[in-house]
């Protein structure tokens, strides 16, 4: 059995200038015919049962009360116990909405948040404001849904490091289980990368990223992935699926699934996916690229890679068959073996891609 | 063919100025080449010298002429190659010839270089008749051109041609002074034979074939011969001329030009200016002006692969098969590993070298920077040559450093000489003389060590003299320096690749320039990089490089995998073209670091 069930909502209210995920503005109709398909792409897996949904984009939120509706009570049927999760934008969410989730058996939610602070807001293009924000608490908090995590972003030209301290303090105060904090990456085709944009320089970046983990751990939200930090049992059951790089189908436009040593990725062109041609490709992968994924999502966890259940899952010994890489970063003080695992130390976290290049015996 | 009827001369011509078109015209309208065999230029038959538009190998072509006179000339057509790191040879192949050709173009009259090959000549006591070239231009300028000739190089001009090299324009009457002006040979064919060796190359069949000039006697099929430098001694299995393909004769007489066989297994025995005599009648004394022949420069050639050490000494093996001047032998570097160090005539020399075996070798290289040959006179009255800076004994057992200093001879118009002398200064260059050639032209002289010239003299000459000057040098031996080693050292290591040998008083210069070129080359690595110069053990410059202490992927979910896992393949690729040294990932490109001479 497949564990996990990502479904893509492709549509948005506003287009942010940073954003690289396959979507459009919101049209009504365009959304009718796109849900018709993907309720069709879903029911063809073939599964009933999934331990974890979860909703994303785009912007689910940005669908009409009536057809979030359609979707969550179509979702409800495959499961989603465990964990189902559908993502928020503020701006796009209201009263109706947060019960339609709770009605639908929406456990938990996520919100793009990024700020509290509305000069960044402004900067990094998002349309919604701190009044959203805080509304936004208050629908959930009255549709009685607990669970909830929020995304933060930082890195911004203009963002100072009390600028992050004044959202870390905020985002703590609030009433959430899990938050989600990424540094800003410019991707070439968005406008962000056309305009050349220039993060925060390098240093204040590294003293941002540390000022996180410190601050955030220090009140009772532990890292435990690279950009994840959560309160005791509230991690993201979904999310793990993917770092301890099990199965999960994911439908929907642009969408990507794994079925063991099998990836898929879904068609980007909306005419495509609507005509019913989902894949773009499905790609075999050579056992040495899974051994490597694994570990290039296995370390993104505090926790690291389970040495065992490693060597049985990958036909070799983690140890032996990586034993130079390993060596290597063990004695630059960047990897470390504790308790049947190997996991980064707190300065490997922060340098896992040069730790990973030694990893990629193929090259 | 009676000594009369030949003609030996080259062409000389500043770059672009149309040697080779002419040379082109003159094999068609001789009828030695037919049109339709024709390659634009076909004297210059290596791709790489049509590439670079320059000649690199000596070529020679044997071609008849009917004279409006009425009789046939045979022609030997001399072929020189025009930088100065081949003035030597070029030398040589003009002492195979009673005269030169010279062509000036029209549109830009008599430049610093067409001088420097003019005396050349001159000092072989060619006789020289200019052409004025590329008369089809609107832009031409005859009249000027003729006046530029008549008193900057002292040569009449009045009964020079007006050419179009390019169309074939008057390329008749170019024929026609050769047999009017240039003196035809005067050797004695009966004389014991002494013939000047200009050029050579390996022929995989035959063994070294040598370009040779008879200047007394005559040489035949099965003759023994002795090369008169090193007393070696061969049967000569073949001779013949080129037209240009080869065509074998039985003899070559006294006065021609042409080539021959003898089964000799190196062109390293074989060496221009060289004299061939016969091993059982030898003449009394060699043909003047032979030199040994010098490395100028050197330089550590390092595969990025170690495990195509062998290929590379393989390619270097093959290139030294038509290379004299090439010379290599094995050496190691902590840093870079094995590879070879290697003498070059100078830096076009290294450079043509350096693309042949990464482009017809396929290798990938290192190369360190080029360095001169020091005299290193130790305490204990040894002197050690040394052209490896990293191999400089300890400073408390050398007594003192010498290092090879040429007389550089700088033509340029004399608005130049301002700047041209501040550049020769700043180079460490003495003073001796300027020289007027006329009321805009001046001959600078200057002493200068070597080590200055090999770096980026040239191109800074060219620059502050909008190209106008030209430069010719001569070896003039060793003189004390104060020099020293500089050792540059990456995160407290000593890198020997990188070490230099520095003027003790540009020392600090060179220091700070070097590290700082390095901090931009080296990128940031997971920890701070000290880069020091130093010199005797004590710090002179210092920089550090920044640790990036972050490089980590913020968001890697389900279906990030694939996207972010080209990422890394990427980084993975870009550390494989460096080479770890210590711990630290160094890129090529900063080897060549310590060439980096920039004022701020």
């Amino acid at each position: 059995m497949i564990k996990g069930l990502y479904v893509h909502i492709p549509f948005c209210a506003h287009t942010c200038g940073y954003c690289d995920f396959a979507k459009a503005k919101y049209n009504n109709g365009l959304a009718s015919r796109y849900l018709n398909e993907l309720e069709k792409e879903i029911c063809a897996i073939g599964q009933k049962e999934f331990e974890t949904v979860y909703v994303g984009g785009g912007t689910p939120t940005s669908l009409s009360s009536e057809q979030l509706d359609r979707l969550l009570s179509f979702l409800s049927g495959f499961g989603g116990k465990k964990e189902f999760t559908v993502e928020i934008n503020p701006e796009t969410f209201d009263l109706e909405k947060a019960m339609i989730m709770k009605k639908n058996g929406v456990n938990r939610v996520s919100i793009g948040i990024q700020s509290f602070n509305e000069r960044l807001l402004n900067e990094m293009d998002r349309s919604h404001n701190n009044e959203d924000t805080y509304n936004t608490l208050k629908y959930l908090d009255e549709a009685g849904i607990k669970n909830r995590s929020i995304d933060l972003m930082y890195g911004f030209n203009s963002q100072s490091l009390e600028d992050l301290e004044s959202d870390l303090e905020k985002a703590v105060n609030l009433d959430v289980t899990h938050i989600s904090i990424y540094e800003l990456e410019v991707h070439e085709k968005t406008m962000f990368g056309i305009n050349n944009y220039q993060l925060a320089d390098e240093e204040t970046r590294y003293l941002m990223y540390r000022k996180i983990i410190e601050y955030l751990n220090a009140h009772s939200y532990r890292q435990y992935e690279v950009s994840n930090f959560a309160l005791p049992y509230s991690q993201s059951q979904h999310n793990l699926i993917y770092w301890h790089y099990e199965d999960y189908y994911g439908a929907g436009l642009a969408a990507c699934g794994k079925i063991g040593n099998e990836r898929y990725e879904n068609t980007h062109n909306f005419m495509d996916y609507l005509n019913g041609n989902y894949r773009l490709e499905v790609n075999k992968l050579s056992l040495e690229e899974v051994r490597f994924e694994a570990i290039m999502m296995g370390l993104r966890l505090t926790e690291g890679i389970n040495i065992e259940n490693y060597n049985e899952k990958h036909g070799c010994q983690l140890l032996k068959h990586y034993d130079k890489a390993i060596e290597k970063n063990v004695n630059k003080g960047l990897l470390r073996i504790d308790n049947g695992c190997l996991k980064t130390t707190s300065m490997g976290m922060m340098v896992l891609n040069d730790i990973l290049v030694d990893f990629m015996n193929w090259l | 063919m009676e000594q009369k009827y030949i003609r030996n001369f080259s062409i000389i011509a500043h770059i672009d100025h149309g040697k080779s078109t002419l040379a082109d015209r003159i094999l068609e309208q001789t009828n030695t080449v037919q049109s339709r065999e024709m390659v634009d230029q076909i004297l210059d038959d290596l791709d790489l010298e049509r590439e670079r538009g320059i000649t690199i190998k000596l070529n020679a072509v044997s071609l008849t002429y009917k004279s409006d006179d009425g009789n046939e000339y045979l022609f030997h057509l001399i072929d020189t190659p025009g930088h100065v790191d081949f003035t030597y040879e070029v030398s040589r192949s003009l002492a195979a010839c009673e005269g030169a050709v010279l062509v000036v173009d029209a549109t830009q009259g008599v430049e610093a270089q067409t001088l420097a090959n003019v005396y050349l000549a001159i000092d072989n006591d060619l006789t020289v008749i200019p052409v004025i070239n590329k008369i089809d231009l609107p832009s031409a300028q005859p009249e000027i051109a003729k006046a530029e000739i008549e008193n900057d190089i002292g040569l009449d001009a009045s009964d020079a041609p007006l050419i179009s090299a390019k169309l074939g324009t008057n390329v008749h009457q170019v024929l026609e002074n050769i047999v009017k002006y240039i003196p035809a040979p005067s050797g004695n064919p009966k004389a014991p034979l002494q013939a000047l060796i200009f050029d050579s190359y390996y022929d995989s069949y035959r063994g070294v074939i040598v370009a040779v000039r008879i200047k007394n006697g005559e040489l035949k099929v099965g003759d023994m011969i002795q090369l008169m430098s090193n007393g070696l001694k061969y049967q000569v299995t073949e001779v013949g001329i080129r037209s240009p393909k080869e065509i074998n004769k039985q003899k070559l007489e006294c006065g021609e030009v042409g080539w021959l066989a003898a089964s000799i297994k190196s062109v390293q025995d074989v060496r221009v200016g060289d004299t061939v005599t016969l091993a059982d009648n030898p003449c009394a004394e060699p043909l003047p002006g032979y030199r040994e022949l010098q490395s100028m420069v050197y330089c550590g050639l390092y595969p990025t692969d170690n495990a195509r050490y062998n290929d590379l000494r393989d390619a270097l093996e093959k290139l030294q098969l038509n290379d004299a001047s090439l010379k290599f032998e094995a050496e190691t570097s902590q840093a870079l590993g094995f590879g070879f160090r290697c003498g070059f005539l100078g830096l076009l020399h290294m450079d043509v070298v350096q693309e042949r075996l990464e482009r017809e070798y396929n290798l990938d290289l290192i190369a360190t920077a080029p360095s001169v040959v020091y005299e290193v006179h130790l305490a204990n009255g040894e002197v050690k040559l040394i052209d490896n800076p990293a191999l400089l004994p300890a400073n408390q057992m050398i007594e003192y450093i010498a290092e090879p200093f040429i007389k550089a001879k700088i033509m340029a118009p004399k608005d130049y000489i301002g700047p041209i002398m501040e550049l020769c200064q700043n180079k460490r260059g003495l003073y001796q003389d300027i020289v007027y050639l006329d009321d805009t032209r001046v001959n600078i002289i200057y002493d200068l060590p070597l080590a200055e010239i090999v770096f980026d003299f040239f191109d800074k000459l060219k620059s502050c003299t909008k190209g106008y000057a030209s430069l010719d040098y001569e070896l003039t031996g060793y003189r004390k320096s104060e020099l020293a080693r500089m050792d540059i050292l990456i995160n407290g290591e000593v890198i020997d690749a990188l070490a230099c040998i520095v003027h003790t008083k540009f020392a600090y210069q060179r220091g700070s320039n070097i590290t700082r070129k390095l901090k931009e080359i080296i990128p940031k690595q997971q920890f701070e990089i000290p880069i020091q110069a130093s010199v005797s053990g004590k710090i002179i410059a210092r920089t550090n490089i920044k640790a990036y202490r972050k490089n980590v992927l913020a968001k890697c979910y389900g279906g990030d995998v694939s996207r972010k896992k080209k990422l890394l393949e990427k980084q993975k690729e870009g550390k494989k073209r460096m080479k770890a040294v210590g711990s630290v990932d160094i890129p090529q490109e900063a080897f060549m670091a310590v060439l980096s001479m920039d004022e701020e």
